[in-house]
């Protein structure tokens, strides 16, 4: 095991991430999809904190890492008010369907 | 943790606490009358705060705290005092709205924990401490531009918080990439060590770069990142679309100089990537922004429109001040960073204008649309006054503060040796003003649709009469404006 691994896997799960994000209909699917790609970036800090400093004792990537937990989870948590806000006023949460500021 | 680290960040520190005083004593007390005094008095009382270690700074010297995450310097001050400001201002507007909202507590304590997000996003020195104060930002808008739980209100909240999500992603992969090729979240240290890479390492850094600025452009709505924004601001209270277009762009900027000087002058093939990316984005944005701002029938989406322009025009400052830092050094180049700054101060007084008319204006007639706005001239004539003279600020003529704004940013791109970009700018301009023109012919050349005068409040006059005052003065008197726009940048260079 070495740092390319993290670094190739990392960089396929944000690519799927993204991909999830702009293809996909359903709206929580949407929030995994970020979600995907925040972990993507968790993957990449944490094979750079183990195998990029090995001289150094150096835990920021890890900090960073439970740091960007618990943002994420804020904002799912944001995501999924909305979500029933959106599910209230329209019965559907289908982002195709979900267009009145378009016209 | 000691003593001074706490005494550094004490404006940002009374505004948590503000905000949490706000909604436990709505809860616990639960007077509603009660909350706009008590929000406007701590307000007022961290604004002198922030004066109190503005004038006892060492002049021309940083304090680092919490292990050099953050800093105390005029730069940070200055953008504290701004954000301050723009929250009085933003709850001193949304009065009317307030009222007609069931969450009372709730609104004003997420204004002031998005505005906490800003001032220490602009005093942050550090990566982790970034993040963290670009997410508070970000997630109390998120939940305002929701606010009203209705069908585009929270249609806007979601279109917001997925694409800052994907965006946050962007510039979080960025931040890893330098993160892992120097091997510390430090801005001094990641500057140092970018300025003795290896070529291998260069590439990563620029992919890095290209990451963290589609992450910023996005923030500063920038186009091609400009999506969101027509819609947000369209679905968002009137109030909020203020504190968007004002307050959370300007903490885009106010970062975006913050890291070129703190990180990326020392490396100059950064710099040029830098600048070559800018440079597409401010052409993209100035004439995306103007010639679909022509089309807007809605005033919301026509602001969203030509903020995205102004963008494009901050932008030039930008570029100019890239360039300048990588032919002739850094020192010289404190002409274009203040430039930038005296922009967004005029982009912001003019602003502050523009929404306190067109909130009086939509509240009464009910409608968004710009026609409806024919005849506001019989209708009220200083509505249609203030309007008018807004429409020249933002033209940029002569005699109010955008003229100098331009002027200044025009300026900086030819000491920079960028006169065509200059000559995109100027064409811009020319294009904007057929847009912003219009609403001053339909507001004073037209028919009104009826002939009920509007009333305006004598809070509304005032700072109507106020903010227009801000925009003729320092189109007529710059100076001291321009010598606050050196100050702060002075502690960059």
């Amino acid at each position: 095991m070495d740092l390319n691994n993290f670094l190739v896997i990392s960089a396929i799960l944000f690519s799927i991430g993204l991909y999830g994000a702009l293809t996909k209909k359903h709206l929580v699917v949407i929030f995994m999809c970020i979600e995907l790609m925040f972990n993507a970036v968790n993957l990449a800090l944490v094979g750079f904190s183990k195998y990029q400093n090995l001289t150094l004792v150096n835990l920021n990537g890890h900090i960073f890492v439970i740091f960007i937990i618990a943002v994420a989870a804020a904002e799912i948590a944001l995501g999924l008010a909305i979500v029933m806000s959106i599910y209230k006023n329209r019965d559907t949460i289908f982002v195709t369907d979900i267009d009145s500021l378009k016209k | 943790m000691n003593l001074q680290d706490l005494y550094s960040i004490s404006p940002q520190m009374c505004m948590i606490a503000l905000s949490m005083l706000l909604i436990l004593y709505d809860l616990f007390v639960g007077k509603n009358s009660l909350l706009r005094p008590i929000a406007f008095i701590g307000l007022f009382g961290i604004f002198v705060l922030n004066l109190f270690l503005w004038l006892n700074i060492d002049l021309g010297k940083s304090t680092y705290s919490f292990t050099n995450s953050f800093v105390l310097d005029e730069f940070g001050l200055f953008f504290n005092s701004f954000f301050i400001v723009a929250v009085i201002f933003i709850i001193y507007i949304s009065k009317d709205y307030i009222e007609s909202s069931k969450a009372k507590s709730e609104y004003y304590s997420l204004i002031l924990f998005s505005a906490t997000g800003m001032m220490l996003l602009t005093s942050s020195i550090e990566l982790i401490s970034f993040y963290i104060a670009l997410e508070l930002t970000t997630l109390p808008v998120v939940a305002l531009v929701a606010f009203n739980r209705n069908n585009e209100s929270s249609e806007s909240g979601a279109k917001f918080l997925i694409l800052s999500g994907i965006s946050s992603a962007f510039l979080l992969y960025g931040m890893v990439i330098f993160f892992g090729y120097t091997g510390s979240t430090l801005f001094k240290d990641i500057a140092i060590s970018i300025s003795q890479t290896s070529i291998l390492n260069e590439k990563a850094l620029v992919l890095g770069s290209i990451l963290l600025i589609s992450g910023f452009a996005f923030k500063i709505s920038a186009a091609p990142f400009h999506m969101w924004s027509p819609d947000v601001y369209n679905g968002a209270p009137i109030p909020i679309t203020s504190y968007l277009a004002i307050a959370s762009k300007v903490a885009g900027f106010g970062i975006f100089l913050r890291m070129i000087y703190s990180i990326f002058h020392t490396n100059s093939i950064l710099i040029q990537n830098w600048s070559d990316i800018l440079i597409a984005l401010s052409i993209l944005s100035m004439f995306l922004g103007n010639l679909i701002a022509i089309r807007q029938v809605n005033i919301k989406r026509l602001i969203a429109y030509s903020s995205i322009s102004h963008t494009g025009f901050i932008l030039v400052g930008i570029i100019s001040l890239l360039v300048l830092i990588s032919d002739k050094g850094i020192g010289n180049s404190l002409n274009s960073a203040s430039s930038v700054i005296f922009y967004i101060l005029g982009y912001a007084i003019t602003n502050f204008t523009l929404f306190t008319t067109v909130i009086i204006i939509t509240n009464n007639i009910k409608s968004n649309l710009i026609e409806d706005f024919s005849g506001i001239s019989k209708r009220s004539p200083l509505l249609a006054f203030t309007l008018s003279i807004v429409m020249i600020s933002l033209i940029g003529l002569p005699p109010t503060v955008g003229f100098f704004s331009k002027a200044y940013i025009f300026n900086a791109a030819i000491s920079a040796d960028l006169i065509w970009l200059m000559l995109v700018g100027l064409i811009n301009t020319a294009i904007s003003a057929y847009y912003y023109l219009r609403i001053v012919k339909i507001v004073y050349l037209e028919d009104p649709i009826s002939n009920l005068s509007i009333k305006i409040t004598m809070s509304q006059r005032i700072l109507i009469i106020f903010t227009l005052i801000g925009v003729l003065i320092f189109g007529i008197f710059p100076r001291p404006l321009i010598d606050l726009s050196y100050t702060v940048v002075n502690i960059l260079v």
